[in-house]
């Protein structure tokens, strides 16, 4: 009896990780026995002009790796499934993001909770929303099909979906009539309404030959139904924009989208951990996990990133950014910056002055797009960052970024900071829909060790005032004494294993629930969990954040860049 | 190097290229193949065509659909202008109207529904060859594949469309700022070359002279907006400029048509013209230039354009972009983009202490400083 590939144990897997920017793939294998992350390489993404086949830079990729590894993964054909003779590899998968993120128009008629359930849907998937509310109706508030029309031309969607809110009749058949019209000009092929039944019954216009039109009755199910079956079909657009085969050659490859990848793998490491956990990656596009043991919650925004999308950015705050930046800048500075980045998206940053802008844009992309959601972020007892966290030559200006973005508040006290340098997340999330106990073998074995752990003191004081006081003993020399402001940052290095670190609380201040803590530096021991006094100092160090939550981003300027830098002196980040 | 959606450096002084010239729309393409071609040549026609669009009046004047037809301010068989109103009506101490969106007859009145249906026709637009070269491919219905040799320059970033004209050298270097004053009424109908930059006095000026395009090193993003901004109320912000209406691809969507073409070769900010650049430009001095303006980002990534074009015959060769020693490259990073310098031997891989692996050059700076950059932060000027 043949086995099937069902059947078969997965010996080795390889993950083809792709976006506009970059290809990354990562080769795992049974090693004595264990599932363990072997190699990985990145190529540039080939998906723009002049080449425009990202088939290219997957080659290009997988290649890196064969010569790395010195195993052979590539065939005649493309990838050779299943592993034969130690040629080729037993699981393939391409994740990232393969093809544009789907472009979607929200019209909401009406009442605008309407439109949440649809808001959210496109808010967990790859899509590029377009919210679309006020902007069809005049000044003295009445529908407007010509601005509709216009609107919809304008951001070219691929699906738009109405929603009737509590809108009128006539409105809502000025909105289906102009929703005809696009469609008999070719302009629009796809359209989801959720109206009421009675509603859905009459768009018999908007049936065309070729046209996609389908119909929900929201209150045949609930928000949360509506949003699921929305979520699905998302994705399942998605999927289906997706060619394997075109990709990666060969038959047996399989595709997971990014967001679900990452979502597993996010969800595993919460329930491993025992903790919280927060999951941050940049790429083209941005998006945030975090899950606990009991839940998980994504926000994908595929039209915010630090490279072609950075523009977006400047939706946000613009004084927030300035605030981040530890020198004197002006606006037309940062929108110089933008610009001149989204002309030339790929390009890397390396001095620092750049280096602190690309860090305030990334901070307030993530700011921004977690608005509503800070109160779970906040718990985080773990974070990891993608890009472009790791692309930057000093893994404590990742750190800092994390810690800023997020602003954890950890009920331990405690959180790690993981760099993710070589994708594992997505990785080890893409594999698992095919082999969990590879996914759960690779984020147990390779993903534990912290970059960089932080203590975090809360509390309120004044600024200056001392929030905790500590000692450092090291075995075989003198106690160190230390103590740390309310709104300072200090920062302990190059600490060996038996290392303690004896914290105790002044009068308003804690560290978690706690006003006195001791920690022993034990890589080996360390717990990796919220309870957890055994902590990995990593690369970067021990970190104690006493910046008082939310950080601050106004007030006096010359005050600001001075408190900046002195953070910026604590993690020891050049400037 | 796939900052440019070619694989060739930003100056090519003899060269061979193909350029597709087509219409939006289907038309008649007047060219044959073998067809000799200069700048004002048409080579296509877009057709005339009609189609009708109904305007929901009623509903936009908020009035009920039966007695929609009293704020009609013509009658049926009327002709209106693109943004003229179609129909009127006092509310308080207001007027709504409903405008034409495009130029269009008015052809019938439904009361029941409250709405009109206008006839909206699109004229023929002719599409010019805007270079010399000759006629390579046939598009069907929508232009031709045009063969052209001779010199040619890359941009980063353009506004407006295509322009004809002599080249017009402006300033004496490329650092210097081409002001207002310095505008000469006989540049009419030019492309110029600015220099470092212009401010908006010198932009208005070029204007109301009349030229048909300027080249410049670099603008600033607040000054580029002032004088294209669409709302005659007061300037756009940056957002709504640059992003207006979620338009993918488009780099200014909130701008309005710029009244000449535009060409930046540096970026935004003040950015001085790279020497070679603003060198190739003098020794062009007077010839016939052809711009491209039109910038698309993202997956449809286009830059702007010069060519001189029917002058010289190209090198027969491919021009390449490997980066080897003595090569004259750029660098681009955000933060301190238009340096030009001298590769340094060849390309190598730099593994930092995280194993992570990027690809480097050593770069002979102005000042005589050799840096290792990553070549994402370079592009080959010639």
């Amino acid at each position: 009896m043949s086995m099937t590939n069902a059947d078969r144990p997965v010996r080795s897997g390889l993950v083809i990780d792709v976006s506009d920017l970059r290809v990354r793939t990562a080769l795992l294998h049974l090693v004595d026995g264990e599932h363990r992350f072997i190699g990985a390489a990145t190529a540039h993404s080939t998906s723009f002009p002049p080449i425009q086949d990202i088939a290219v830079g997957v080659k290009r990729s997988i290649r890196s790796v064969e010569e790395d590894t010195g195993l052979r993964v590539l065939g005649t054909d493309g990838i050779e499934l299943p592993m034969v003779n130690d040629r080729g590899v037993d699981l393939a998968v391409v994740t990232g993001q393969p093809a544009p993120p789907l472009r979607l128009s929200i019209v909401c008629l009406g009442r605008r909770d309407a439109a949440d359930a649809v808001i959210a849907a496109a808010r967990r998937t790859w899509t590029v929303a377009d919210i679309v509310l006020e902007r069809v109706r005049t000044p003295e508030g009445a529908f407007s099909g010509a601005l509709l029309a216009t609107t919809i031309q304008e951001f070219k969607p691929d699906v738009v979906t109405i929603v009737q809110g509590d809108c009128s009749d006539a409105e809502w058949a000025a909105a289906v009539g102009t929703l005809t019209q696009l469609i008999n000009s070719g302009l629009l092929t796809s359209v989801i309404v959720i109206a009421p039944e009675r509603l859905l019954d009459g768009l018999q216009d908007l049936n065309t030959a070729g046209v996609e039109v389908q119909g929900l009755d929201p209150s045949s199910a609930s928000q949360a139904e509506i949003s699921s079956s929305l979520e699905l079909e998302f994705l399942a657009r998605q999927s289906a924009s997706v060619d394997v085969r075109a990709l990666v050659g060969g038959t047996g490859a399989t595709y997971v989208s990014q967001v679900r990848a990452a979502e597993l793998a996010t969800r595993y490491i919460a329930r491993r951990r025992e903790c919280p956990v927060a999951a941050v990656d940049i790429d083209s596009g941005t998006t945030v996990h975090w899950a606990t043991p009991d839940m998980s919650e994504v926000l994908v925004r595929a039209d915010i990133d630090v490279s072609g999308n950075v523009a977006q950015i400047l939706r946000g705050n613009p004084s927030a950014i300035l605030g981040r930046l530890p020198f004197p800048a002006s606006q037309e500075d940062v929108v110089h910056w933008v610009l001149n980045r989204m002309l030339r998206p790929r390009t890397v940053t390396e001095n620092p002055r750049d280096l602190a802008i690309e860090m305030a844009l990334a901070v307030e992309a993530v700011r921004m797009m977690t608005v509503g959601a800070r109160e779970h972020l906040a718990l985080s007892a773990c974070i990891i960052g993608g890009s472009p966290f790791i692309d930057w030559p000093n893994a404590a200006l990742a750190s800092l970024a994390l810690l800023d973005a997020l602003e954890p508040e950890p009920v331990s006290g405690v959180v790690e900071i993981v760099l993710d340098t070589d994708g594992l997340v997505t990785a080890a999330g893409a594999v698992g829909e095919s082999s969990p106990a590879m996914a759960a073998a690779i984020l147990d074995n390779d993903l534990l060790a912290p970059t960089a752990t932080a203590i975090v003191i809360s509390g309120k004081g004044g600024e200056g005032v001392v929030a905790v006081r500590g000692s450092l003993d090291v075995p075989g020399r003198q106690t160190v004494r230390f103590s740390v402001a309310s709104g300072g940052m200090h920062r302990f290095e190059h600490l060996a294993d038996g290392a303690t670190i004896s914290l105790t609380c002044e009068s308003g201040f804690t560290i978690g629930d706690a006003t006195t803590r001791q920690f022993t530096i034990d890589r080996a021991n360390a717990a990796h969990s919220n309870v957890s006094n055994r902590i990995d100092p990593g690369d970067v160090g021990v970190i104690i954040d006493a910046r008082p939550r939310p950080l601050p981003s106004t007030g006096d300027i010359a005050s600001r860049y001075q408190q900046i830098a002195t953070w910026q002196d604590a993690l020891g980040i050049q400037r | 190097m796939w900052t440019f959606p070619a694989l060739e450096p930003v100056i090519v002084e003899r060269g061979d290229f193909v350029l597709q010239r087509t219409l939006d729309r289907p038309g008649e393409v007047i060219v044959r193949v073998g067809d000799r071609v200069t700048p004002e040549s048409v080579i296509a026609r877009s057709e005339r065509s009609e189609r009708q669009i109904s305007l929901y009046v009623a509903n936009e004047l908020g009035v009920p659909a039966d007695s929609m037809d009293r704020y009609l301010t013509k009658k049926v068989g009327a002709s209106f202008r693109t943004g003229e109103e179609v129909a009127r009506r006092r509310s308080g101490l207001r007027n709504v109207s409903v405008s034409a969106p495009l130029s269009g007859v008015l052809t019938a009145i439904d009361v029941e529904h409250g709405t009109v249906t206008l006839n909206v026709t699109d004229e023929p637009v002719p599409l010019r060859s805007v270079v010399s070269g000759d006629v390579e491919r046939i598009v069907q219905d929508r232009g031709a594949i045009i063969r052209a040799s001779g010199a040619r320059i890359f941009g980063i970033a353009g506004f407006g469309d295509e322009a004809v004209g002599p080249l017009t050298i402006a300033v004496d270097r490329p650092e210097r700022e081409l002001t207002a004053q310095q505008v000469r009424d006989d540049w009419r109908g030019a492309i110029v070359i600015c220099g470092m930059t212009v401010g908006v006095p010198t932009l208005q000026r070029l204007r109301d002279v009349g030229v048909h395009g300027i080249i410049v090193g670099s603008i600033a993003e607040a000054d580029i907006r002032r004088f294209l901004s669409v709302d005659s109320h007061g300037e756009a912000t940056p957002v709504s400029f640059w992003l207006s209406s979620d338009q993918h691809d488009v780099l200014a969507p909130g701008a309005a048509p710029a009244p000449f073409a535009v060409m930046l070769t540096e970026g935004f900010g003040r950015i001085p013209m790279a020497e070679p650049v603003f060198a190739f430009l003098q020794r062009h001095a007077a010839h016939q230039a052809s711009l491209l303006a039109h910038t698309s980002l993202g997956s449809s990534l286009r830059r702007p354009e010069m060519y001189v074009s029917g002058r010289a015959e190209g090198s027969g060769e491919r021009p390449d972009v490997t980066l080897r020693d003595g090569r004259l490259v750029r660098t681009i990073a955000s933060g301190h983009p238009g340096v030009v310098g001298t590769c340094r031997g060849e390309v190598f891989t730099l593994t930092a202490d995280d194993g992570a692996r990027r690809e480097v050059v050593q770069v002979q700076m102005p000042s005589g400083s050799v840096q290792t950059i990553p070549v994402t932060n370079l592009e080959v000027l010639e």
